[in-house]
C-alpha cells in the first residue's frame, strides 16, 4: 500500500546482505570525479544544497514567524497573486492596518478644544491629549445623544460590573440608557431629548476617510484606548461612527462617562454580536453586508463632548487601530490561525532536514556499530544482536511509531531517536557481513597476530572499508525518515510546537482546505517532501552507481 | 441599504434568549406536536469527515449538518440559500481551572487577577469568529438556575494589576515578575495544560493568549499544550496548576455539588480545583438535598455567589447549538433550548420532522437521510455511554418525562403523572419516594406492552449488577415497589429533588433482558428476536426501530408500528 | 542442516519474536496513562461508579495477573473490552478485519501485477518508453509520501469534481441486488486502491525490470533464443519463471509496509478497518482495542516474514546449510 520504502530497503536489504561478498570498493580518490559524471546525482546534489541554503537563510526568506505571527490576515486567506489571477478573489481586499495619529485625523475646527500629541507607552503610534473647554456655548442640531444599550447591561452579562458585594470590582464608568438617536444617523428618530447632557456642549469632531477600493471584506476592526480626567460632576460623551460612501451613518461605538476614567478599551469587531446588534443584525447576519460594502470612500468620525461645568475634560485617546484582515495575502496565504503559509513552508525545511539527517545519522550509528560486533565477535554475540535486529524488523514500523509517540510525548528529539530505532537494521546485517568476509582477510589476520585489540582492528581495519557502503546507505535512509515523520505528523502525532510540512498537510485537511479547495495550501509542503526525498534518492543511487557496479549495470 | 428599524433591546433578548434563534428569518418555528413521527424511514449514514459531511449536506444526502462549530462551515452553510441555519443555546461550558492546593493559585487575588486577564471577547472574535458565547457564569445562561447578577471580572489589565497590588504581590521592575510577599521570591511558573494543537487548535490558541495577557501583569504563565489523555491523567492526579477544557452541562444544577463540594476532592471525584470551603459546602449540600425546585434555586443561587468571590474556574465561553437544515428537504425540526434543533436530546424534532414536496409544504411519510459523525459502536443500553450512541438510542426509546423545548419545564410523558413523597429508611430519617404513574397502552417495540413492571425491572437490572454507567442513579434506591400494573413507587435512602431524574432511566424489556446473563458482552443488535423475525433484541418504546446498523456505514432506522404516540 | 530443520528453527524464531513482541505491548501500554474512566466525562459520573467500572475491567488486579490473564486469553483471541466501546475487541475487530484485506488484496494485487507487467515489458525493451517510465516510478516510489498523493485525488475527485465516493466501503444504504452490490463495493475501492497503486507500482516495476534484465543476460536465455524460441515465450516462460521466486519473497517481505499505509489510507478514506482502529485507539489511549489491533497486525507480519524465511530458504539452499541462525 503506502510507505513502503522502509520495509522495501528493509527487504532489499536483506537480499543485498546476502550479496555483500561481491561489493567491490573503489578507491575513495575517485569518488568525486565519479560522481560528477552523474547527472542524476548532480541534480540530487543540487536540490539538496538549494534546500540547505533554504534552511540556513529561513528568517531573511520567510516574512514572519510561522508559530508566533499569527492573525496576519482573514481565515483561510488566499495568495496575493490570485487577486490579479482568480475570478472568485478578484480585487479581494489584502489586510489593512492603519494607527491614526494626531496628524492623520481632519479636524473640524472648533475653538478651545486642544489638541496635541502624545505618545503612549506600549501604543504603536502617536496618540492624542484633547482637551475639552467648559460647556457654554448652545448648539442643538450637532448634539447626538449616544446609544448606550449595549453597554449598559451587556447582552451576555459580560459588563455586568456594576454589582460589586464584596468590593472586588471598581467601575468608574457608568452608564444608562438613552432615547433614541436622531433620523440623520440612520435610526427612527424619536424627538425625546435625553436630560444628562447639556445640548450647548462643544463638540469635538475627528473624521478620516478610507478610500475602500476591494470586494467586501468579512471582518474589519476598530480599536483605541481611551481615558478622561474630568470633575467629578462631568457627564463626557466618546463616540465612534462610521459613514458610508452614501451618506448613512452607523454608530459602532461609543460611551458615555461620568467623572474620570482611568482607562477604557474600545474595541469594534464585525465578529462581535455587539456590532451586530448595533447594526440590527442577527447571530448569523454580517456586519460586511453593510459597513465595507461597496466600494468608495468611509469615513470614520471620532467625536466627544462634555456637559462639565467646573473646568475642562482632558481626553487622552492612544492611536485608533483601523484593521480590515485581508481576504488575500502574501505568497501562499495563511491557515486557519492566520499564519503565513509561505514562511510555515520555509521553516519546514530546517525541521525536514534536521529530522532526516539526524535520524539517518543515529540509525548508521547504531547499525555500524551492531554489525562490527556482531560481525567481529560472532558467536552469542552475533545471535543476540541479530535476533534483537530480527524483532524489530518484524514490527510495522508506523503503529509502533503511533503508541510509542503516545507514550513517550512528541518532540521532535523522541520522533528522531524513534525512527532511528526502527532503521538501523539493515544497515546492520549489510555491515555484519561485510565484516564476516573481511575478518577473513589478510590484514586482518596479521593484525590480529601482532596483538591488536578488537576494537582497534574494527576501528582501524574494517570500519574504513565499510565506510562506502556505510555512505551510500545513509543517504538513501534519509527519504524514508522524512516521509515517516510526515506521515506522523500528518496522523496527528508530531511535534506541535515546530512547523513541520507533515502538519502543514493535516492542517489543510483539518481546518477547511478542502472546502475552499485551497490547493495553494495543499500542494507545496507535498512537492516539498517529495523534491527533497527525489534528491536524497538522486545522490544515494549515484552513490550506490559508483561503489556498487552491480547496481549499475541494474539501472 | 434598507433603514435599519432598531429593535427594542428586549424584544432581541426575547427573540435570541427565549426563542434561542437568530439570524435567519423564519426559523422560529416553536410551534410542536406531541405526536410523530412524520417519517417512515431515517437512514443515517456514518461520515466522520466533518468535510465530508458537508458534501453529504450540499449534495442533499443528508437533511442537517449539524453541531457546527468552524467558522468556515458555518459560513458555508449559511451562504446556502435552501439552508436554514438554527441556534440554541446549550449547556456548554469551556472553562480555566485553578488548582487551589497550592501556592500562588491558592491565593484568591491571583486567581482575581487572572480572570480578568481574560480577554473573551477576543478569543471568540479570533478563533470562533464571533460564534461562540462569552461566559462568566458558573451555570450557563439558558438553565432556569441562571443567577445574572453575580459580579463578573471584565478583562481589564489595569483591574488585574490594581488586584495584584493591593495583595502585595509587587511588580520586579526588572524581571517583569511579580514579587511574592510570603516569600520574597518571584512568582514560580504557572503552566497552563491545553490539548494539543491538532486535537483542539482553539484550546492550545486560548491557553497560548491568557497566558501573554497574564505575562503582560507579571504573572509568569505559560501554555503546555499535551496529549488529551495525558492531560486528564495529570488532573485527576491534581498535578498541575491550571488547564482549559470543557463540560457539557445540564439543566439541573447539581453538577455544582459534583465539581465544589469538598467531598469530591477526592481520586477520580470532579472537584480538580480543590475547593474546600464549609461555605460552600454547606450551600451545595442543600442543593444536592433540596426537597423541592424552591430550595433548590435558592441554594444555587448562594452556591453561584460564592463561587463567583471564590473563583475556583474563570468560565470563558459557551458553544450553542448550531445547526443547519435543508429547508427544501425538511421541515418541522423544533430548536429546542439548551439542547439545539438536532441533537439527539430533543424528542421534538424526531417526532416532528417531515419532508416538504417541491412548493415548500409539508409532507407525510417517506425516507430522510441524517449525517451521524461518528460510529454508535455500542447499542447495548447497559453499556453506550457516548453521544453518538445515543444518537441512535435515543430514537429508539422514551423516557418516562418529556422536558418542553422552550420552558425546559418537565411534561408527563411515558408516565402520566408521578408524586413525589417522603419515607423513613431508618427511624428518624428521611428519604424521597416517587411514585410513577405509567401511561396505559404503551407498548414496546414488538408489540409487548410496557408496564410498570419493566421499570421495576429495569431498577433492579442495573443495581443488581452494579451497572457503572447507571449506578449514580441506582447506588441511592432502596427498594421498588409495584403498586399495581401501572403504578410503581420508588424509595430512596435520601432526601432530594433531583431523584425523579434518576429513576428516569432507558428502560429495558423485561422479557428480553430477563434472560441475559452477561450484561456486558451483550449485543443485542445483532441477535435475532425470539418471536419476531426481522427485529433483533435491541427492543424499545421509541418512535423508530433499528432495521440495519452496517457498522462503518450506515443506520437504518424505520418508523417504529407500536409506537405509542402515532397520531391516530 | 536440512531444510526440515531450518523450517523448525525459523518457527521457533517467528514465536520467539511473537512472544517478545506481545510482552513488549502489554508492557508499553501498561505505562501509558488511560482506563475506562476517562472515556465517560459526565458530571453525573460518581467517584464510586468509576472505581466499580475500574474494578470490572480487571485493573485492580496485580500487574503479574493482568499479564498472565493477557497472554492466556490472547490465545483464546480473547482481547478484553474496548474502553471506549465496551465491547469485545476482538468482535469490533472481526467487523473491519474483512474491509482491511479487501482494501489490501486489491492494492496488492493490482499494485504488483501493473508493477511487473511494466517491469518485464520495460527490460524487454531497454531505452524504450515503458522503460523510462518504470525508472522514474521506481524514483518516485521512494519519494512521493502517498498521504500526499491521496490528499490531492481526494481534492480532485472528492471536492473539485466530486464524482468519486471519498469515504466508507459502500453507500448507505448500498443498491438492491448482487451485481450492484458489489459494483458499489468496487466503485469505492476506486480511490484508495488507485491512489496506492500510483505510489507504489513503481517499486514492483523497477525490481521486476532490473531482476528481469540480469535474468535476460543469463546464458540459458542466450541459448533459448538461439535455438529460436520466441521472444514472449523467453519472457514469459524461461526468464520470469527464474525471477519469480525472489519476487514471491518480496511479495511476503512488503507486508509490514503495508500495514502502515493501510493507517493512513483508511484514516484518510475513513475506511472502516484495523489501521484506522488501531490509530483511533491509540489516540484515545483506549488500550485494550490497540493491543488487540496491534496484535493481529503483529501476527500477520511474523506469519508473512516466516513464509518469506521459507520461500527463500527454498529458492537460495545456500542460506539454510549457511552459518546459524544468521543469514
Amino acid at each position: 500500500m503506502s510507505q513502503q520504502t522502509e520495509p522495501r530497503s528493509k527487504s532489499e536489504e536483506r537480499a543485498a546482505a546476502v550479496k555483500a561478498a561481491t561489493v567491490a570498493v573503489p578507491k575513495p580518490l575517485t569518488f568525486w570525479e565519479q560522481y560528477r559524471r552523474k547527472p542524476q546525482g548532480m541534480v540530487g546534489l543540487g536540490i539538496v544544497i538549494v534546500y540547505v541554503l533554504i534552511a540556513l537563510f529561513a528568517p531573511y526568506i520567510a516574512p514572519y514567524d510561522p508559530m508566533e505571527d499569527l492573525y496576519l490576515a482573514d481565515r483561510l486567506a488566499a495568495p496575493a497573486w490570485m487577486a490579479k489571477t482568480s475570478a472568485k478573489f478578484k480585487d479581494a481586499p489584502p489586510t489593512i492596518r492603519m494607527n491614526l495619529g494626531p496628524d492623520d485625523w481632519v479636524r473640524e475646527e472648533v475653538d478651545d478644544i486642544s489638541i496635541s500629541p502624545y505618545e503612549f507607552p506600549y501604543f504603536d503610534g502617536v496618540g492624542m491629549e484633547i482637551v475639552l473647554p467648559q460647556t457654554h456655548v448652545v448648539e442643538v442640531e450637532e448634539t447626538v445623544e449616544e446609544d448606550t444599550w449595549e453597554e449598559e447591561e451587556g447582552f451576555w452579562a459580560s459588563a455586568a460590573t456594576d454589582w460589586d458585594p464584596w468590593g472586588l470590582l471598581e467601575s468608574n464608568e457608568e452608564t444608562e440608557p438613552s432615547p433614541e438617536p436622531e433620523d440623520e444617523y440612520g435610526f427612527d428618530f424619536e424627538p425625546e431629548i435625553d436630560s444628562g447632557i447639556d445640548a450647548s456642549a462643544k463638540k469635538l469632531l475627528l473624521t478620516y476617510e478610507v478610500d475602500y477600493d476591494y470586494t467586501p471584506p468579512q471582518t474589519f476592526s476598530f480599536s483605541f484606548d481611551y481615558s478622561v480626567d474630568a470633575p467629578s460632576s462631568a457627564e463626557t460623551v466618546i463616540m465612534l461612527e462610521l459613514m458610508t460612501p452614501d451618506g448613512e451613518v452607523f454608530d459602532v461605538w461609543d460611551a458615555r462617562v461620568y467623572g474620570s476614567v482611568e482607562s477604557g478599551t474600545v474595541l469594534v469587531d464585525a465578529r462581535d454580536y455587539d456590532l451586530k446588534m448595533r447594526l440590527g443584525q442577527g447571530f448569523f447576519d454580517e456586519p460586511t453586508d453593510i459597513l465595507f460594502s461597496e466600494r468608495g470612500t468611509y469615513t470614520l468620525r471620532l467625536s466627544s463632548w462634555t456637559d462639565s461645568k467646573e473646568g475642562p475634560v482632558t481626553l487622552m485617546v492612544t492611536p485608533v487601530k483601523f484593521e480590515i484582515l485581508g481576504l488575500v495575502h502574501g505568497i501562499l496565504g495563511v491557515d486557519h490561525m492566520g499564519s503565513d503559509l509561505w514562511s510555515q513552508l520555509i521553516y519546514g525545511t530546517r525541521i525536514a532536514l534536521a529530522i532526516g539527517l539526524s535520524s539517518a545519522f543515529i540509525a548508521i550509528v547504531i547499525g555500524t556499530s551492531v554489525g562490527l560486533c556482531a560481525g567481529y565477535f560472532g558467536g552469542a554475540v552475533d545471535e543476540v544482536l541479530m535476533r534483537i535486529a530480527d524483532v524489530l524488523m518484524s514490527i510495522p514500523d508506523l503503529p509502533v511509531l503511533i503508541i510509542l509517540g503516545a507514550l513517550f510525548g512528541k518532540s521532535v528529539l523522541n520522533i528522531v531517536i524513534l525512527l532511528a530505532i526502527f532503521s538501523w537494521m539493515g544497515i546492520a546485517r549489510l555491515v555484519r557481513s561485510q565484516t564476516l568476509s573481511l575478518k577473513e582477510r589478510m590484514f586482518v589476520e596479521a593484525a590480529k597476530a601482532s596483538g591488536a585489540s578488537g576494537g582497534y582492528i574494527m576501528r582501524e581495519h574494517i570500519l574504513p572499508n565499510v565506510m562506502p557502503l556505510i555512505f551510500a546507505n545513509l543517504v538513501l535512509r534519509i527519504p524514508g525518515a522524512i516521509l515517516t515523520e510526515a506521515s506522523l505528523s500528518f496522523l496527528g502525532l508530531g511535534d506541535p510546537r515546530v512547523p513541520t510540512w507533515g502538519r502543514m498537510l493535516q492542517n489543510a485537511k483539518q481546518f477547511g482546505a478542502f472546502t475552499r479547495l485551497a490547493w495553494w495550501w495543499l500542494l507545496p509542503p507535498g512537492i516539498a517532501l517529495t523534491l527533497l526525498s527525489l534528491a536524497f534518492v538522486f545522490i544515494g543511487n549515484s552513490v550506490n552507481e559508483i561503489y556498487n557496479p552491480r547496481y549499475r549495470e541494474r539501472s | 441599504m434598507p433603514k435599519k428599524v432598531r429593535l427594542p433591546i428586549a424584544v432581541v433578548l426575547a427573540l435570541v434568549l427565549a426563542l434561542g434563534i437568530a439570524g435567519a428569518p423564519g426559523a422560529a418555528k416553536m410551534a410542536f406536536e406531541t405526536t410523530g413521527p412524520h417519517v417512515d424511514e431515517i437512514i443515517m449514514p456514518i461520515i466522520k469527515e466533518q468535510q465530508a459531511r458537508r458534501i453529504a449536506y450540499e449534495r442533499g444526502e443528508s437533511v442537517v449538518w449539524s453541531g457546527l462549530t468552524q467558522p468556515e462551515d458555518i459560513d458555508r452553510a449559511k451562504a446556502m440559500p435552501n439552508s436554514d441555519m438554527t441556534m440554541t443555546l446549550g449547556f456548554h461550558m469551556f472553562y480555566l481551572c485553578f488548582n487551589m492546593r497550592k501556592e500562588p493559585l491558592a491565593s484568591q487575588p491571583i486567581r482575581q487577577a487572572i480572570a480578568h486577564c481574560v480577554d473573551r471577547d477576543n478569543i471568540i472574535r479570533t478563533l470562533f469568529k464571533g460564534y461562540m458565547l462569552p461566559m462568566t457564569s458558573f451555570v450557563p445562561q439558558v438553565s432556569p438556575f441562571y443567577k445574572a447578577d453575580v459580579p463578573v471580572y471584565p478583562f481589564s489589565y489595569a483591574k488585574a494589576a490594581e488586584v495584584l497590588d493591593k495583595a502585595g504581590y509587587k511588580l520586579d521592575p526588572v524581571t517583569k515578575v511579580r514579587i511574592d510577599p510570603k516569600t520574597g521570591k518571584p512568582l514560580a511558573q504557572m503552566k497552563i495544560f491545553t490539548p494539543t494543537y491538532e486535537v483542539a487548535a482553539t484550546s492550545a490558541e486560548l491557553g497560548k493568549m491568557i497566558a501573554d495577557s497574564c505575562q503582560k501583569v507579571g504573572l509568569p504563565v505559560v501554555p503546555e499544550p499535551m496529549d488529551f489523555p495525558v492531560m486528564l491523567d495529570k488532573i485527576d492526579i491534581r498535578d498541575f496548576d491550571m488547564y482549559v477544557l470543557a463540560w457539557s452541562l445540564s439543566r439541573n444544577p447539581d453538577f455544582l455539588y459534583d465539581f465544589f463540594h469538598s467531598s469530591q476532592d477526592v481520586e477520580a471525584g470532579y472537584n480538580n480545583p480543590g475547593m474546600r470551603n464549609p461555605e460552600y459546602d454547606k450551600q451545595s449540600e442543600l442543593l444536592r438535598y433540596a426537597s423541592n425546585l424552591k430550595e433548590a434555586k435558592a441554594a444555587s443561587d448562594a452556591c453561584q455567589m460564592i463561587l463567583a468571590r471564590e473563583m475556583p474556574y474563570v468560565p470563558l465561553y459557551s458553544r450553542p447549538y448550531i445547526d443547519a437544515f435543508r429547508k427544501d428537504l425538511v421541515t418541522g425540526y423544533v430548536p429546542m433550548k439548551g439542547f439545539g434543533a438536532a441533537s439527539y436530546n430533543n424528542l421534538w424534532t424526531t417526532l416532528n420532522i417531515r419532508r416538504v414536496d417541491r412548493s415548500g409544504r409539508p409532507i407525510e411519510g417517506g425516507t430522510i437521510r441524517w449525517a451521524l459523525s461518528e460510529e454508535p459502536k455500542n447499542l447495548n443500553p447497559c453499556v453506550a455511554s457516548s453521544a453518538y450512541e445515543q444518537e441512535v438510542l435515543s430514537r429508539l426509546n422514551d423516557s418516562l418525562m418529556a422536558m418542553h423545548p422552550d420552558t425546559l419545564d418537565d411534561m408527563p410523558w411515558m408516565a402520566r403523572k408521578w408524586d413525589v413523597g417522603v419515607w423513613e429508611p431508618q427511624p428518624g430519617k428521611k428519604g424521597t419516594t416517587v411514585t410513577w404513574y405509567i401511561e396505559k397502552g404503551i407498548k414496546w417495540s414488538d408489540g409487548m406492552p410496557f408496564t410498570a413492571e419493566d421499570v421495576e425491572f429495569t431498577i433492579n437490572y442495573l443495581k443488581a449488577n452494579k451497572v457503572p454507567r447507571y449506578l449514580p442513579a441506582t447506588q441511592d434506591i432502596v427498594k421498588v415497589e409495584l403498586l399495581d400494573k401501572y403504578t410503581v413507587k420508588v424509595y430512596f435512602a435520601n432526601v432530594s429533588y433531583w431523584h425523579i431524574y434518576s429513576a428516569d432511566l432507558s428502560f429495558l424489556p423485561k422479557h428480553i433482558w430477563k434472560d441475559v446473563k452477561d450484561w456486558k458482552g451483550f449485543e443485542p443488535w445483532k441477535e435475532p428476536h425470539p418471536k419476531i423475525k426481522g427485529y433483533s433484541k435491541l427492543v424499545g418504546t421509541g418512535p423508530f426501530i433499528l432495521k440495519e446498523y452496517v457498522p462503518g456505514e450506515y443506520v437504518r432506522l424505520v418508523k417504529n408500528p407500536n409506537y405509542w404516540r402515532l397520531k391516530k | 542442516m536440512g531444510f526440515r530443520s531450518y523450517v523448525i528453527k525459523r518457527l521457533v524464531y517467528a514465536l520467539i519474536v511473537l512472544y517478545v513482541i506481545l510482552t513488549l505491548n502489554f508492557v508499553l501500554f501498561r505505562v501509558m496513562p488511560g482506563d475506562p474512566t476517562k472515556m465517560i466525562i459526565d458530571p453525573n459520573f460518581t467517584p464510586e461508579a468509576k472505581a466499580e467500572l475500574r474494578s470490572q475491567y480487571g485493573l485492580d488486579d496485580p500487574p503479574l495477573k493482568q499479564y498472565v490473564t493477557y497472554m492466556g486469553n490472547l490465545l483464546k483471541f480473547d482481547m478484553g473490552l474496548s474502553f471506549s466501546t465496551r465491547r469485545p475487541v476482538w468482535s469490533e475487530l472481526k467487523e473491519r478485519l474483512p474491509n482491511t484485506i479487501k482494501l489490501f488484496l486489491c492494492t496488492f494485487i493490482l499494485t504488483s501485477l501493473t508493477g511487473m507487467r511494466l517491469g518485464v515489458k520495460a527490460a524487454a525493451n531497454p531505452g524504450s518508453f515503458t522503460d523510462r517510465v518504470v525508472i522514474t516510478a521506481g524514483l518516485f516510489t521512494h519519494a512521493v509520501p502517498t498521504f500526499f498523493i491521496q490528499l490531492l485525488m481526494l481534492l480532485l475527485f472528492g471536492y473539485y469534481w466530486p464524482i468519486l465516493p471519498i469515504h466508507g466501503t459502500m453507500s448507505a444504504p448500498p443498491p438492491a441486488g448482487g451485481w450492484n452490490i458489489f459494483l458499489d463495493r468496487l466503485w469505492h475501492l476506486v480511490l484508495p486502491v488507485t491512489s496506492n497503486m500510483i505510489v507504489g507500482f513503481g517499486s514492483w516495476a523497477l525490481y521486476a525490470r532490473n531482476t528481469m534484465t540480469e535474468a535476460l543476460g543469463q546464458d540459458y536465455i542466450i541459448t533459448a533464443r538461439a535455438k529460436g524460441i520466441s521472444e514472449k515465450d523467453v519472457l514469459y516462460h524461461h526468464a520470469l519463471r527464474s525471477v519469480l521466486p525472489p519476487i514471491v519473497t518480496l511479495l511476503f517481505m512488503s507486508l509490514p509496509g503495508m500495514v502502515s499505509g493501510a493507517v493512513i489510507t483508511e484514516s484518510i478514506f475513513s475506511w472502516h478497518g484495523v489501521g484506522r482502529y488501531l490509530l483511533d485507539a491509540t489516540l484515545q489511549m483506549d488500550y485494550p482495542a490497540a493491543q488487540g489491533a496491534f496484535y493481529l497486525i503483529a501476527l500477520a507480519v511474523v506469519i508473512s516474514n516466516l513464509l518469506a524465511d521459507i520461500a527463500y530458504g527454498l529458492v537460495d539452499p545456500r542460506i539454510r546449510v549457511g552459518a546459524g541462525g544468521a543469514k
